[in-house]
């Protein structure tokens, strides 16, 4: 079996390797885009998770023959799967349709600590104080600071480029803000 | 010359031109976290439009009398080659406020969902009544697009929505969904972490 030869690679070759196949074989990556779309996202209908995999790789990667096409890729990713001891299953109910790995391990280490440290940024203290005010008077604070915050922003690069102007300023905080290419 | 548009001016001009292509909405993102539970600050309007095809130039007209430019062209685009759940992005000429516009589409029963359990929320001035997402699917939409993007902030919405609404949320309409998106794991790390956190002995 040549796959005994390969076990002592380290795993980060084989992603290089699995890079290289896929930047020069379009199934590759059409396959690998499915995979990595359902791990993160279950209940995709079919239509959905096509047009996922489009919207990656662009219109017309599923060849001449869209539906045979993601067939064979549904078909040879289940295989797969099932040999990780995973199953790729498909909810047929009208409510919430769409596909799902079965015994997807749960969440990594790192993706746990991201968390708890997301959630501990909400001081119940605070959270508290929010409570006793009205809705409009919450969207009211959240928007003033973020109208202050972009001031600011455009101040703080005049200040740094006093030659540019209030218009170029505001252009030049907007491009950085919604990360637009020069 | 940019022009001074504040955020919420800016969200008002958007749901008028939704308003008059009479066109069912609910606003998502920063505005409807701020309804429900803290004040942030956010750089952009999130907004989900169940646009009829027939109104499609309509809606596109409305935008762009407001100086908002999204090409009717572009708007049919996203229905006939639907690219799963991007938003079509439009920012206001003169001040450079941006709105990210959610269409309904075939095939999106979350989102029908989500639309049918719309809350009516009067948000203040200039805004009013406006219809919002449900608490429950704004957590829906966050575990989502964290699971996909893992941005922190997503997590962070979620948590001031768990702890502000916490015993007031649908519970079964939540733990339906969670399984059936396939995202059990991260619902219940995130509820096993709050009650670590926030459960305060009687």
């Amino acid at each position: 079996m040549f796959s005994s030869a390969l076990q002592h690679l380290p795993t980060h070759i084989w992603q290089h390797f699995l890079f290289a196949m896929a930047a020069q074989n379009l199934l590759v990556q059409r396959r690998l885009s499915i995979l990595g779309i359902l791990w993160n996202e279950s209940g995709l209908t079919k239509p959905a998770l096509q047009a996922r995999v489009e919207a990656l790789l662009g219109p017309g990667c599923f060849g001449k023959q869209p539906t045979l096409a993601f067939a064979r890729d549904i078909r040879f990713l289940r295989q797969v799967l099932l040999t990780a001891g995973l199953h790729l299953k498909y909810h047929r109910t009208r409510e919430h349709p769409g596909y799902w790995i079965a015994g997807r391990p749960a969440l990594e280490r790192s993706l746990k600590q991201k968390m708890s440290a997301a959630l501990s940024e909400v001081s119940p203290e605070q959270a508290d104080i929010f409570a006793r005010l009205t809705p409009a008077e919450r969207v009211w604070q959240g928007a003033t600071l973020s109208d202050q915050l972009r001031s600011q922003a455009v101040r703080r690069l005049q200040q740094e480029q006093p030659n540019l102007g209030e218009a170029e300023a505001h252009r030049e905080v907007l491009r950085r803000m919604y990360r637009v290419e020069r | 010359m940019p022009q001074v548009l504040s955020l919420l001016d800016f969200a008002r001009l958007v749901l008028d031109a939704v308003e008059a292509t009479e066109s069912e909405y609910m606003l998502g993102g920063a505005l409807a976290v701020m309804a429900y539970a803290e004040a942030r600050a956010t750089q952009d309007v999130d907004i989900v439009v169940n646009l009829p095809l027939d109104r499609i130039q309509d809606f596109s007209k409305e935008l762009e009398k407001r100086e908002v430019l999204i090409p009717a062209s572009l708007i049919l685009e996203r229905f006939t080659q639907p690219q799963g759940d991007i938003p079509l992005s439009g920012i206001h000429l003169h001040s450079g406020q941006r709105v990210d516009i959610f269409l309904l589409q075939k095939g999106d029963p979350l989102r029908v969902s989500a639309l049918t359990r719309k809350k009516l929320i009067d948000l203040g001035l200039p805004l009013g009544l406006v219809y919002v997402h449900s608490p429950e699917d704004l957590i829906l939409y966050k575990l989502r697009y964290f699971a996909i993007s893992e941005q922190d902030k997503h997590v962070r919405d979620i948590a001031a929505l768990i702890y502000a609404q916490r015993g007031k949320l649908d519970e079964s309409y939540l733990n339906s969904w969670v399984r059936s998106l396939g995202l059990e794991a991260y619902w219940q790390q995130l509820q096993t972490e709050a009650a670590r956190r926030w459960h305060r002995p009687e």
